[in-house]
């Protein structure tokens, strides 16, 4: 893996929300990369972070949000210290951003079609004409049927799977080189949940777009993942190939995560064991490991400090006290 | 369209006979006989008597109300009882003077909230919101009369440039002269219109910017100034034309206690005078008519919400 391109690479990512002069830190010390050429999930529960740590990447965190990184860079670009006009160039442009809720995205009282061609002749240089004609291109590409009395339409009269589309053809307009999905099919269900999915991997492989997908779904993440980061109380806990986590998981959390799914096992329904307790809240956790409260293997080193790191392979890591090894032999 | 705005006129015809009925109860109650009014104590039993019959006091309050309606549907307003004069003829001399001066007035406030309204939510908590939005607390709370004073202080008295009274100076015509006696009462109306507009469509503004929506376009590299012009202004300005429809009764009784410091000859000093001289036919078409204009005026609001908004209108 590291002989390719990196396209975002971030490393120590802190973002702290300031309230009343409280500080909290929301997102510690997480380093990411993303590859050229693949789909990176971010998993974790509600509250880990996850969203926060990528719309820090897009510019869109409130005013009491203060972010900073040791390394941050979009193509080789330091993208934390691009502000006003030339960020905007980028924003939508180089780097796109879909969302949780597509029935609240879009303007009510704007036309789909304004909507897509406002967004291409704010990046390119383009005629009305042109831009309508290739707006109409990108709806047909993302499976919008008869996109072009489609175009005269206003959002209300489009169901949620297809606003999304709406939105995915508007990130695929200036053709991006990365696209983040913050979690774009929770709001759906789940028959469109599968199309939306396999419209963004096609687009992955016929437009060469990476893609970040932010998830809470675990089925999501094995359907069209290449690599994942399992997040948890703003901490990066474990991160590796698809296979690597999924049959692999070495993190305490990781594995606790995926033994919550429901599913079979040879053909029998199995128990669904969840994860004791809840949560914590972001300001009770300030050093010292985020799931420590929930872990059956927290000792008092877990308290203090963040995890020790763990090599597997070049794409492994975890992030625990614990001698994984030796927990993991014991059939923990 | 035709249909629903059919069967919104239907629904109000209800509402009106109900309206009058409550009024013309509620007149009725006012510890006071019409009667009086067109007496002197001099006059004897049986000519009191016998004037009570003239206009039919001594008949029960339904059949009086059913006289009156019956009048007012056959566009019989009827006559004051203290001066004979016929209601209609003296409205149709006030009501084009009511709107030659509360018209602009109102256009001027609601133009100028608008673009104060904009400023300030689009720029929430800064100095330019803090001073707007200082500037439409202080003034909602400070009474008209209290402004008109100030300025007739001012302007009247102390600098003598305008006239303080009345629309025209007696003996002499012309838009110079007009616009004199226009310019006070103006600026105190645009004042009392001013904050309550620029706080609606503040909290619009607000509230639009804080939907997804907006969110999204920035993260599509949308600026501020195209979020605002391209996306929020037409989400605010939705609700902000349909109040147009609410502001149909100020037409008529929007300027009562500014036209009666200034003298205005509008609809104002006349339905005061009619309270202060309790002329009940006179106060029963005031409120007749204001409250039709509320329900029209309502009307009015819904079928411009229906023409501006594309998801009422689907």
């Amino acid at each position: 893996m590291s002989g390719l391109t990196k396209i975002l690479d971030i490393e120590n990512l802190n973002v702290s929300f300031y309230s009343d002069s409280v500080k909290t830190k929301v997102v510690k010390d997480i380093s990411l990369e993303v590859y050229d050429g693949e789909i990176l999930a971010i998993v974790g529960e509600s509250g880990s972070g996850k969203s926060v740590a990528m719309k820090s990447v897009m510019d869109l965190l409130p005013v009491y949000a203060k972010v900073s990184a040791d390394r941050f860079l979009f193509e080789g670009k330091k993208f934390l210290e691009i502000k006003g006009k030339e960020k905007r160039q980028i924003l939508g442009n180089d780097i796109a951003m879909i969302f949780q809720d597509p029935m609240t995205a879009l303007n009510p009282v704007k036309k789909i079609g304004d909507h897509l061609i406002e967004n291409i002749r704010r990046h390119n240089k383009m005629s009305k004409k042109q831009a309508e004609s290739l707006a109409i291109e990108m709806l047909e590409r993302v499976g919008i049927p008869s996109p072009e009395k489609r175009m005269k339409q206003y959002p209300h009269e489009f169901s949620g799977g297809m606003r999304q589309r709406v939105l995915i053809a508007m990130a695929l307009c200036s053709r991006p080189r990365l696209l983040i999905a913050d979690e774009p099919t929770t709001a759906l269900d789940v028959t469109i949940q599968a199309q939306i999915l396999k419209l963004l991997k096609n687009l992955h492989e016929t437009e060469k777009m990476n893609i970040v997908l932010i998830t809470h779904d675990l089925g999501v993440v094995a359907s069209i993942a290449d690599r994942i980061a399992v997040m948890y109380g703003g901490r990066i806990m474990e991160t590796g190939t698809k296979d690597e986590i999924l049959y692999n998981a070495q993190h305490p959390y990781t594995k606790a995560l995926l033994k919550a799914i429901p599913g079979t096992e040879n053909g029998k329904k199995c128990k669904l064991e969840p994860i004791p307790g809840s949560v914590p809240q972001m300001k009770d956790m300030e050093s010292g490991c985020p799931f420590y409260s929930r872990c059956e293997h927290a000792g008092e080193a877990c308290l203090c400090e963040f995890g020790a790191t763990h090599d597997y392979s070049d794409t492994h890591k975890s992030y625990c006290m614990n001698d994984l090894k030796q927990l993991n032999e014991r059939g923990a | 369209m035709g249909k629903y705005i059919a069967k919104r006129i239907l629904n109000a015809i209800p509402l009106l006979l109900l309206i009058t009925i409550i009024c013309f109860t509620l007149i009725s109650l006012a510890p006071y006989d019409a009667v009086d009014a067109m007496t002197t104590p001099k006059m004897s039993d049986e000519l009191v008597m016998l004037i009570r019959q003239k206009y039919g006091y001594d008949k029960p309050l339904y059949i009086r109300y059913f006289r009156w309606l019956d009048g007012i549907v056959n566009g019989n307003f009827g006559y004051s009882i203290v001066n004979g004069t016929s209601i209609y003829n003296d409205l149709m001399a006030r009501i084009p003077n009511t709107i030659r001066l509360v018209l602009p007035s109102y256009l001027t406030a609601y133009i100028l909230a608008i673009i104060l309204g904009l400023i300030a939510g689009a720029n929430k908590n800064k100095l330019a919101d803090r001073i707007i939005d200082g500037f439409s607390s202080v003034s909602l709370a400070i009474p008209t009369f209290w402004i008109a004073l100030i300025l007739i202080y001012i302007f009247g008295y102390k600098y003598r440039l305008l006239p303080i009274l009345g629309m025209n100076t007696v003996g002499k015509s012309g838009a110079e002269d007009y616009l004199k006696h226009f310019i006070l009462p103006y600026a105190v109306l645009v004042f009392a219109f001013l904050p309550g507009n620029i706080r609606y469509v503040r909290s619009a503004t607000i509230t639009q910017f804080s939907e997804d929506y907006v969110m999204v376009q920035k993260a599509f590299g949308a600026s501020r100034t195209e979020i605002m012009f391209s996306h929020v202004m037409k989400n605010v300005l939705l609700p902000v034309v349909t109040r147009l429809g609410m502001a149909l009764p100020t037409l008529i009784t929007g300027a009562v206690i500014t036209e009666s410091v200034f003298g205005w000859p509008g609809v104002g000093p006349y339905f005061v005078k009619a309270v202060q001289g309790m002329d009940y036919p006179i106060i029963m078409v005031m409120l007749v008519l204001s409250s039709t204009m509320v329900i029209l005026g309502n009307l009015l609001s819904d079928i411009l919400y229906c023409v501006v908004d594309p998801r009422i209108r689907g």
